[in-house]
């Protein structure tokens, strides 16, 4: 078969896999996830700690409106003060304000990607005072050779840069998303504490907090130092609010998002310490339980377990500490982020409603009032009032919808006829989603499909002979299904992406693996003929208003290097010519007229009604899982919907100005 | 989804697997197999649809950027180079110049022995494609030995 003796070169004594390599596993993700910042500047403060002999500082904070961020220099650090008041500091962590309930001192508390928990201790216990230091992980999907990663674990500290750098002139200054200086500083000019770290730092002064992001001073194996263009691409995405008890809350616009993984807590080595990890070591399958576990090392004493199955909980120090922990500290589970105001870089917009329909996963609407919906668990909703209104009206027969490649859609041709594929199934009603079948197709996994003037069209995987993907039609409302003669190649893999976009009787469909290979649209004789799309290479998404006019939003770069930037393009001429537009965004792309666009990415819904030279925020949500949408889409010129995945639906009225959330049953 | 756990013996076996074929080091392909997991881990969610494909993938290419890398810094002194047969050299040498895609199938089919159908599953085309890569990336494999010192 071959000349290459492949066995003899495998390992013929090769270590099985057990729970040391998974512990090793572990530790490295962690390390991936959290540098371990926190200790970093943590030395010392228990010894002032154990000064604080002034009873708790007990302040119910009523503060309603949550401050606005500013840039300003203005927090004092008090390190060495003989009692602690909410909102100072203690070496660079944050003494939030507590209330006292039944004999219990009750301490809010807001990790910095927003979700939230109550802590509840006997007096004794002293937490809020030992300070709260803020863990967040930013992935930031950069290619570096042939690897796409990766994350970076910010350092978030109650203090300013003045404090830390001293009267030093930053290396480099970035602009940040509000227009104000985000500094670039080397290791050496750090005076607090000096010469702590090998790394530079990206600096973002919050109003009293300090957020940095580290720079590797030299490529390593699986890590290389940032670009001038990636420094000024997070300088201008990450964004910082305060919520009401004054902790900080991060944002991230594209390429930026936040992880809801992180290291946060109260005090610092060697003193008394509350850890609290959500979303890092519960639910596998060696780690804590609901089960309180005491373990004695060192001489310091700890108590650890997990509420739910998301929150880690870990109080250690003193035995005393840890035994008042042990009996009489209370955590509530792990809560998602509440709405508030949120600054989204380039304007001020309040955030809707939280998950209102977070099971919605595709939408469809043969007319501004009738539309339908598809839910995770195989459910069809319908509205005759253009979405303020949905009512239970079928389901899929098999319970859920199976995992494809492919995000499932429902597309409807009229009031009776709907197609819903989830991937690899085809189910089709004919009395308007109230029943539905499973449709046998001569096609393989289904990567798109859309509805057009009474044709249904679909792109899917050729299972015959050919190795490429095929354009399927038939009419909607007896299936019989005809293959175009072109086909769309394969690329190189493993997540082969197409898309359909229409318009009245035209039609285009990008074919894309990783990168934007090529594409394809429909003539005037129904027939699909080569057509070279924008954006090759890189992610992309497509929408078209009319026959003649489309958009397309990409990011370059993002597989090949070597950089990442992203850009939309506008069509006049059905994508034959394109015009880039200046603003760098990213993001699924709706169109409902010429010029006039919004591009979605996790959390917020950017638009512009200039052909691009100009986008405002238009809404935001508070999205824990802030994935792209898996639908989005205009109905007429004004109407709208997008479907955040497992977040909340928006509707628009108005061509994308304003939107609204929409309430399930 | 399948949990991670469910999954860890298997991927890492793979991906453990994977490197030592092509850089013959237990010590370094278990480093690998170490860094290739726990970035499947911190991603999981997006990576559990396809994660054999990915880990072999991540981990062959973790090997072959270490092949690299050992090759600039030690430069052309050979002897630096750890004791490995020839024919590992020879496919060392010979990975770095087949197409990506090539290269996928060949450490899919070969390196990894998948069956083709699941390597065509894996990614994403026909058995014959992969029969096609096969063959091609194993004559590119061959060309390179031949014309090797």
């Amino acid at each position: 078969m071959n000349d290459f003796d492949f066995d003899a070169l495998r390992d013929p004594d090769a270590p099985f896999p057990g729970a040391q390599q998974r512990v090793r596993v572990n530790a490295r993700a962690r390390q991936l996830r959290v540098r371990a910042l926190r200790n970093r500047f943590a030395a010392g403060a228990a010894s002032i700690l154990v000064l604080v002999l002034i009873a708790v500082g007990v302040v119910a904070n009523t503060g309603g409106n949550a401050p606005s961020v500013s840039v300003s220099g203005t927090s004092s650090t008090v390190p060495a003060t003989t009692s602690t008041r909410p909102g100072s500091a203690v070496n660079g962590r944050f003494v939030p304000p507590t209330s006292i309930k039944n004999g219990k001192v009750v301490l809010p508390v807001t990790f910095p990607d927003g979700e939230t928990t109550t802590l509840r201790y006997p007096t004794a216990m002293r937490i809020a005072e030992l300070g709260f230091a803020g863990g967040a992980s930013v992935s930031y999907p950069v290619s570096s050779g042939a690897l796409h990663c990766c994350g970076k674990v910010l350092s978030i500290r109650y203090t300013t840069a003045a404090h830390v750098y001293g009267n030093a002139q930053p290396v480099s200054v970035y602009r940040g998303a509000n227009g104000e200086a985000v500094d670039y500083f080397h290791a050496s000019q750090a005076v607090d504490p000096p010469n702590a770290t090998k790394q530079d730092y990206l600096a973002f002064q919050f109003g009293p907090w300090l957020v940095q992001v580290y720079d590797v001073q030299h490529d390593g194996d699986f890590e290389q130092r940032m670009t001038d263009a990636q420094r000024a691409t997070w300088a201008r995405s990450l964004t910082g609010t305060l919520d009401a008890n004054g902790y900080l809350v991060l944002h991230a616009r594209p390429p930026l998002s936040i992880d809801h993984g992180s290291e946060s807590g109260f005090g610092a080595e060697p003193g008394n310490r509350v850890e609290l990890d959500p979303h890092l070591y519960c639910d596998q399958p060696e780690s804590d339980t609901a089960a309180r576990r005491l373990d004695i090392s060192g001489g310091t004493h700890g108590v650890s377990w997990c509420e739910g199955k998301d929150l880690h909980v870990s109080a250690s120090g003193s035995a005393n500490f840890a035994g008042l922990a042990y009996d009489g500290l209370q955590v509530s589970r792990l809560a998602p982020p509440t709405t508030g105001p949120v600054s989204t870089g380039r304007t001020t917009t309040t955030t809707t409603a939280p998950v209102s329909a977070p099971d919605a996963v595709s939408a469809t609407f043969v007319s501004p009032k009738h539309g339908w919906l598809l839910r995770r668990t195989g459910a069809v909703a319908e509205t005759r009032d253009g979405g303020v209104s949905w009512s239970e009206v079928g389901s899929l027969p098999s319970a859920g919808l199976a995992g494809g490649y492919s995000t499932p859609q429902i597309r409807f041709a009229n009031s009776a006829r709907g197609f819903v594929h989830t991937g690899n199934d085809l189910y089709t009603t004919g009395d308007g989603g109230a029943h539905w079948q499973k449709a046998a197709h001569p096609f393989g996994s289904i990567q798109d499909l859309a509805v057009s003037h009474g044709v249904v069209y679909v792109v899917a995987f050729d299972d015959s002979a050919s190795n490429n993907f095929g354009l399927w039609s038939s009419p909607s409302d007896a299936l019989a299904w005809s293959k175009d003669a072109l086909t769309l190649p394969t690329g190189a893999g493993p997540v082969p992406v197409q898309q359909f976009v229409f318009s009245g009787s035209r039609g285009w469909v990008t074919n894309g693996d990783r990168g934007i290979m090529g594409g394809a649209r429909l003539t005037t004789s129904g027939r699909w003929e080569t057509w070279k799309p924008p954006c090759l290479g890189a992610y992309a998404w497509l929408a078209a208003s009319t026959g003649t006019d489309l958009v397309a939003s990409c990011e370059e770069g993002v597989w090949t290097g070597p950089k990442i930037t992203d850009a939309v393009y506008f069509s006049h001429d059905g994508g034959a010519t394109w015009q880039r537009a200046t603003e760098p965004i990213f993001g699924a792309v709706a169109s409902p007229g010429p010029d006039t666009a919004v591009v979605v990415d996790g959390d917020t819904v950017q638009r512009t009604v200039d052909g691009g030279a100009t986008w405002k925020s238009v809404a935001g949500v508070t999205n824990p899982n802030a994935n792209m949408p898996s639908d989005l889409g205009f109905t007429t010129a004004t109407q709208g919907f997008v479907i955040f995945t497992n977040g909340p639906m928006l509707m628009t009225y108005d061509a994308g100005a304003t939107w609204s959330s929409v309430t399930l049953p | 989804m399948e949990h991670f756990d469910a999954e860890f013996a298997n991927l890492w076996g793979r991906a453990y697997g994977v490197a030592y074929v092509v850089i013959g080091d237990r010590s370094d392909s278990e480093d690998i197999a170490q860094e290739t997991l726990a970035r499947a881990y911190v991603r999981w969610r997006k990576v559990s649809a396809y994660a054999e494909p990915w880990v072999v993938r991540v981990a062959s290419n973790l090997a072959i950027d270490r092949v690299r890398r050992l090759r600039r810094t030690r430069g052309v002194r050979s002897e630096d180079l750890p004791p490995l047969d020839a024919q590992r050299v020879d496919l060392q040498r010979a990975l770095l110049t087949l197409s990506p895609r090539q290269r996928e199938v060949v450490v899919l089919r070969y390196l990894v022995d998948l069956p083709e159908l699941e390597v065509a599953k894996s990614l994403h085309c026909s058995v014959g494609t992969v029969k096609t890569h096969a063959s091609r990336g194993l004559a590119a494999l061959r060309k390179t030995m031949e014309v090797a010192p």
